[in-house]
């Protein structure tokens, strides 16, 4: 996998940078690289900044320019540990069924707000639900709108107390998130306007 | 943002080409090809890669790290961006060897929209899209974790390398600064001492940190030291505690309570098994056989594992005997008075004798109780005429319980046999044993007999248990009598049967010693006979006594004249008591118990011991009186009052008789062994049938727990059930096929006809059939009521699935071969199942398209057997009472009519095992087609489930259908996430693989 040259070929574990002709400035690893297809992947840090995760990025060079070696392989790649596919199809499944579960619900109405505590549960609890536009949780607790703490109901117990500790907290977050979001937004402006 | 349907025209087009490249993923670790890349990925044909066959891959499957980053984000969110400047949303799916995308759950958004913001509507999302490398700009995986499909979670290396509370770094390893020794210096090589011993650990923390201890081994802060003295109080205090001692020790509580603590007898099935085995014959077996596996544990091995319920149960008894004891004095009486008319009239009627043997035997040790008293001194002479009682009451009760019931005498011989067979010696004893231990030991053993007798007659059981101590004595003489008669017609079936089988040797051996001695008993008869109408007589008084307590031993005037005579001449009747009336006359000192130690040596032998003598006793009294002694001691029984007296002579004689008894019951084991064999046998066979049949019909499944418990074949072909059907799932069209001949031959003759007219057949039939077993458990009869309901919902689920995965053409086909076929082999029992199986496919192909719409539903009742039985309640619920009725008819008609004229239980056994096979094969791979693999797996976690659960599980089948009426949703609480898996399988089968994806969220909403 040598590297005749920038732009021509990248060897896995150096940092590249490039620009799509949608304006959009990218930048990461190289992990891989396809020549006849001309596809390159780039591993980059989680834009949500986990440390665990990371953004994929799959970029078709034939719609990139001005692509850009920052450094160059420092050592040689891990080998490519085997991949559990099950359990990839098994993901892919499950989201594209939450995902359209949560389509489902949207299209009968539920508000923003609702949809957000629904991430936001989902995210603690796997085993919630759209049904109509109350949440099921468990199959024991149900929020109903307008989603609130007093909205949930259900059998008295630690599964409806866990609920609502979620659902409070949520919205505890959403509060100081807007005001959060507020300032990030002028600084991404600023980021932006300066990096272009 | 710019215009979604150009963009998406070359990205969006929706197409399933997709899909081959999972199945092309999994190879990218294979390795990276550099030099023989090509660019064959471009033709459309030559998109699905063959890379598994060949290590040459196409395109981009030639690039194994390129391969490998766009599997690892499989199932992640993924943001496409194409040319037009469009974005697209969607889970990532696969890719082809030709880089072409293909995206679940598609739906388009502004460029920069935040993805939370907006959540798109379901009109908005597109299911598959494919997007072309032509097209694609970019494709942005958000936080991906990577190591998602790598990690493994549960090696060494994995879990000493993953996060601790979040902190994700390697760990750093630290030398060990503690020296070359162990810090101490402690070398486990140097001390061979076995611990410290305390002082040791004092005088190390004195010296060590300077603590001292406090502790005097006087214990003198918590108690007063034990003066003791010479004086006569003193040794009378001393003796009367020792004697207390002993009598508690030798309780059968106590025995019951500490072999409880110590898990004595029981196998790691009895302590964990959920199956419960009813009082039928074969607990009775059983529980002889527990009675083996305690008082001998290598006799029964085979018992052991089954001993554990019915020793439950058999506890169980035990304590109801023991709480009618108080009152079973009277009991016994009555019993006795029973047993001694029923006597005469047993011979005849095996089964009368037995509950009168049962209650015998129960009197027998009241009658050890209080005519020990009396006997004790005659203890001895009880033995022989009490062993008779005693040991006849066991021996009696055994054999009877072996002739009337060949269960009852499995178990009964069987705790006799080992008895004998281990303390040989003891059998003398035992006669004096079983009378000490009757009390406390006997309560078990009597319990036991008592416990095969009720079995037996379950009338008698609780007789017996009242009386078993006191009244048994009495109800053994005339029990031994009954039981003796009864065996002798039992027996010989019961043989046949054992032989078959190959039952236990060891209940065989138990029995036989029953069985020989009745044999015996007509060899011996002559000495034994004359000792043991002596020894009948003296029990007779005795039982007299108590009985005329009972004032309800109609038995003769002579019983009652007997009571206050033995009162009398027992004097002992002081000790009588406290049960050591009989020990007074044997041993003063040692109380009941003790003096059957001193009898027979072996009596202190704890419960196994005295079970052992019990049984050597029981089966020398019931030997030698056999059929004939019984109508001796009625004649001697008149005589009682002047045996009475003999009877303390008697004792004696009774030890050396034992040893002839023993010797007899070792002949006789045979005899007596066969008979309670047979009948033990026959019911096993019929329990085996009907758990294989509930297996295979899972709805049965409620059936078959009950079976289960019963015998304990059931489980494994439960088990056996499962695995096939896991295997089936991929043999999905050859199952088919074959549950399509399977139950063809009813089915086909009823799809000629109608579905409706098989099924009205079926229904009646199955119905029998499955009440005969039922019935016969008792626990059936429950099941029963589920199953119309839930084996229609199968039915009707069967005929769905069939409609969809095969259509209707196979179904006849298939229908037609396996039938013959497995008729022939299986027989009536097979063909059972089979209907069952073509009563489903039937309805299958007459709800066709009918049940089409429960598909989902039907799926799941098509997956396992068993599970369609739980499920197809609530899909029952749906499709009506006729599929019900079509389903149970089926399965059942096809076993029931069969089974029905042989005899229920008998058919049932066989039939069961037949049907099994048959619809592992045939209804698992039905079931299998439609459920598909997972389907498949449910079902056998159902089973598994439905076996652990049995009789309750039953129960809740059926409630849960009631209530679950919409369908699939009912089932779900008994099998929550099997049913959510069964809905989504269901859903998908009928459709392409791909499809199901789709299908399942549809269902979900609608949910």
């Amino acid at each position: 996998m040598a590297a005749p040259g920038p732009g021509e070929y990248f060897s896995v574990g150096s940092h590249v940078s490039c620009l799509t002709c949608l304006g959009q400035r990218l930048q990461g690893e190289v992990v891989a690289f396809d020549y006849q297809s001309k596809m390159l992947t780039l591993k980059c840090a989680s834009s949500s900044g986990k440390p665990n995760l990371n953004d994929v990025i799959l970029i078709n060079l034939a719609y990139v320019s001005d692509v850009d070696i920052i450094n160059d392989r420092t050592e040689t790649p891990p080998p490519l540990a085997s991949l559990n596919v099950s359990k990839l199809a098994n993901r892919a499944r499950s989201e594209k069924e939450d995902k359209l579960s949560q389509a489902y619900a949207i299209s009968a109405g539920v508000s923003v707000e609702g949809q957000q505590l629904f991430q936001t549960i989902h995210k603690t609890i796997k085993d919630c639900k759209w049904q109509e536009k109350n949440i099921i949780v468990m199959d024991d607790v149900v929020i109903s709108p307008p989603y609130q703490v007093e909205n949930c109901k259900g059998k008295e117990g630690s599964a409806l107390s866990h609920v609502r500790k979620i659902v409070e907290k949520h919205f505890r977050d959403v509060e100081s998130q807007k005001s959060m979001q507020r300032s990030q937004a002028q600084q991404t402006q600023k980021d932006s306007t300066l990096s272009s | 943002m710019l215009k979604p349907q150009q963009q998406p025209g070359s990205g969006g087009r929706k197409a399933s080409n997709g899909t081959s490249g999972p199945a092309g993923m999994s190879a990218p670790v294979s390795g990276i090809n550099s030099g023989s890349r090509t660019q064959a990925g471009r033709n459309r044909a030559s998109a699905k890669p063959t890379f598994q066959s060949s290590p040459v891959f196409e395109g981009v499957y030639n690039n194994a790290r390129m391969l490998h980053f766009l599997t690892a984000v499989v199932g992640s969110t993924c943001d496409i961006r194409v040319k037009n400047g469009s974005v697209f949303e969607g889970v990532f799916k696969t890719l082809s060897s030709r880089c072409e995308l293909a995206v679940d759950a598609v739906h388009k958004r502004g460029e920069e929209e935040e993805p939370t913001s907006i959540l798109p509507r379901r009109e908005d999302i597109t299911d598959t899209m494919i997007f072309s490398p032509s097209d694609l700009v970019t494709m942005i995986c958000k936080d991906v974790d990577l190591n998602f499909a790598t990690r493994d979670t549960f090696t060494d290396t994995a879990i000493s390398s993953t996060r601790v509370n979040g902190e994700h770094k390697e760990k750093v390893l630290q030398r060990w600064e503690g020296g070359e020794s162990n810090g101490e210096g402690f070398d486990l090589e140097k001390d061979p001492s076995n611990g410290w011993d305390a002082n040791e650990m004092f005088r190390y923390n004195e010296v060590k940190y300077g603590v001292t201890s406090t502790y005097d081994s006087s214990l003198s802060m918590y108690t007063v030291p034990l003066e003791k003295g010479n004086s006569d109080n003193f040794r009378q205090r001393e003796a009367r505690a020792a004697r207390l001692a002993c009598e508690i020790e030798s309780s059968p509580q106590y025995r019951h309570r500490v072999g409880l603590e110590n898990d004595e007898g029981k196998s790691e099935e009895d302590k964990y098994s959920a199956v419960v085995r009813d009082g039928n014959d074969r607990e009775r077996g059983r529980e002889s056989p527990r009675e083996r596996g305690r008082d001998s544990p290598g006799a029964s091995t085979r018992d052991g594992k089954y001993i554990p319920l019915p020793q439950r149960q058999r506890e169980m008894n035990r304590e109801r005997d023991r709480s009618e004891r108080g009152p079973g004095g009277p009991p016994p009486h009555a019993r006795l008075s029973g047993g001694y008319r029923s006597n005469p009239p047993s011979s005849s009627s095996p089964r009368p004798p037995l509950p009168s043997a049962a209650g015998p035997q129960s009197g027998v040790s009241p009658s050890e109780r209080n005519s020990p008293l009396s006997g004790r001194g005659g203890a001895y002479a009880p033995s022989p005429g009490p062993t008779p009682a005693s040991a006849g009451g066991p021996a009696s009760a055994a054999p009877s319980p072996s002739s009337p019931p060949a269960p009852h005498g499995h178990t009964v011989p069987h705790s006799h046999s080992l008895p004998h067979s281990l303390s040989d010696a003891g059998r003398p004893v035992n006669g004096v044993s079983s009378r000490t231990s009757p009390k406390a030991q006997r309560p078990p053993q009597s319990s036991r007999t008592v416990r095969s007798s009720h079995s037996q007659s379950s009338t008698s059981r609780s007789p017996k248990s009242g009386s078993s101590q006191d009244t048994p004595y009495l109800d053994t003489s005339s029990v031994s009598m009954p039981p003796q008669k009864m065996s002798g017609p039992a027996p010989l079936f019961p043989v046949d049967v054992n032989e078959i089988l190959g039952n236990a040797a060891k209940e065989r051996a138990a029995e036989s010693q029953s069985g020989t001695e009745d044999s015996k008993s007509s060899k011996v008869p002559s000495v034994q006979q004359r000792s043991q109408i002596e020894e009948l007589r003296k029990f007779g008084k005795e039982f007299r006594l108590q009985p005329s307590g009972g004032s309800s031993s109609s038995p003769s005037s002579p019983a009652t004249a007997n009571p206050p005579s033995l009162g009398e001449v027992t004097q002992p009747g002081g000790a009588k008591p406290s049960d050591a009336s009989s020990e007074p006359k044997a041993s003063g000192p040692s109380q009941p118990q003790p003096s059957p130690s001193p009898a027979a040596d072996a009596k202190d032998s704890t419960s196994g011991t005295v079970s052992d003598r019990h049984s050597p006793a029981t089966p020398q009294p019931a030997r030698t009186p056999g059929s004939e002694d019984s109508r001796p001691e009625s004649a001697e029984r008149p005589e009682g009052m002047p045996e009475q007296v003999k009877k303390s002579t008697l004792n004696p004689n009774a030890k050396e008789f034992n040893p002839i008894k023993s010797p007899m019951p070792m002949v006789k084991p045979n005899t007596a062994p066969t008979p309670p064999r047979p009948t033990p046998p026959s019911p096993v066979l019929l329990q085996h049938p009907g758990g294989q049949g509930p297996l295979y019909n899972t709805p049965y499944l409620s059936y078959v727990s009950q079976i289960h418990p019963v015998q304990p074949p059931p489980m494994y072909q439960y088990t056996m059930s499962a695995v096939s059907q896991g295997k089936y799932p991929r043999t999905k069209v050859a199952q088919r096929s074959d549950h399509g001949n399977s139950a063809p031959p009813m089915l086909q003759a009823a799809s000629s006809a109608a579905g409706a007219p098989l099924v009205a057949s079926p229904y009646p039939q199955p119905y029998l059939q499955y009440n005969p077993q039922q019935y016969s458990q008792q626990q059936v009869l429950q099941a029963m009521s589920p199953y119309p309901g839930q084996v229609p919902m199968y039915s009707m689920l069967q005929g769905g699935a069939r409609m969809i995965g095969q259509g209707g053409g196979p179904h006849p086909q298939a229908m037609g071969p396996p039938g013959g076929p497995q008729f022939s082999p299986q027989g009536e029992g097979p063909q059972g199942q089979q209907q069952g199986i073509y009563a489903q496919q039937s309805f299958a192909h007459h709800a066709g398209a009918v049940h089409q719409p429960q598909p989902s539903s039907t799926p799941t009742g098509n997956q396992p057997p068993p599970q369609h039985a739980a499920q197809s309640p609530g899909q029952n619920a749906q499709p009506g009472p006729q599929p019900q009725s079509l389903y149970h008819s089926g399965p059942l008609s096809a076993q029931t009519p069969p089974n029905m004229p042989p005899g229920h239980t008998s058919p049932q056994g066989s039939y069961p095992i037949q049907g099994y096979s048959i619809h592992s094969h045939q209804g698992i791979p039905q079931s299998y087609p439609l459920g598909q693999l997972t389907q498949a797996h449910v079902q056998g976690a159902m089973a598994g489930h439905h076996q652990g659960n049995h009789g309750q599980p039953q129960l809740v089948m059926l409630q849960p259908p009631p209530q679950q009426g919409p369908g699939s949703v009912q089932q779900h609480p008994q099998h929550g996430p099997q049913q959510g898996a069964h809905q989504h399988f269901y859903i998908g089968h009928p459709q392409a693989m791909q499809v199901q994806t789709h299908p399942a969220p549809f269902h979900q909403p609608g949910n």
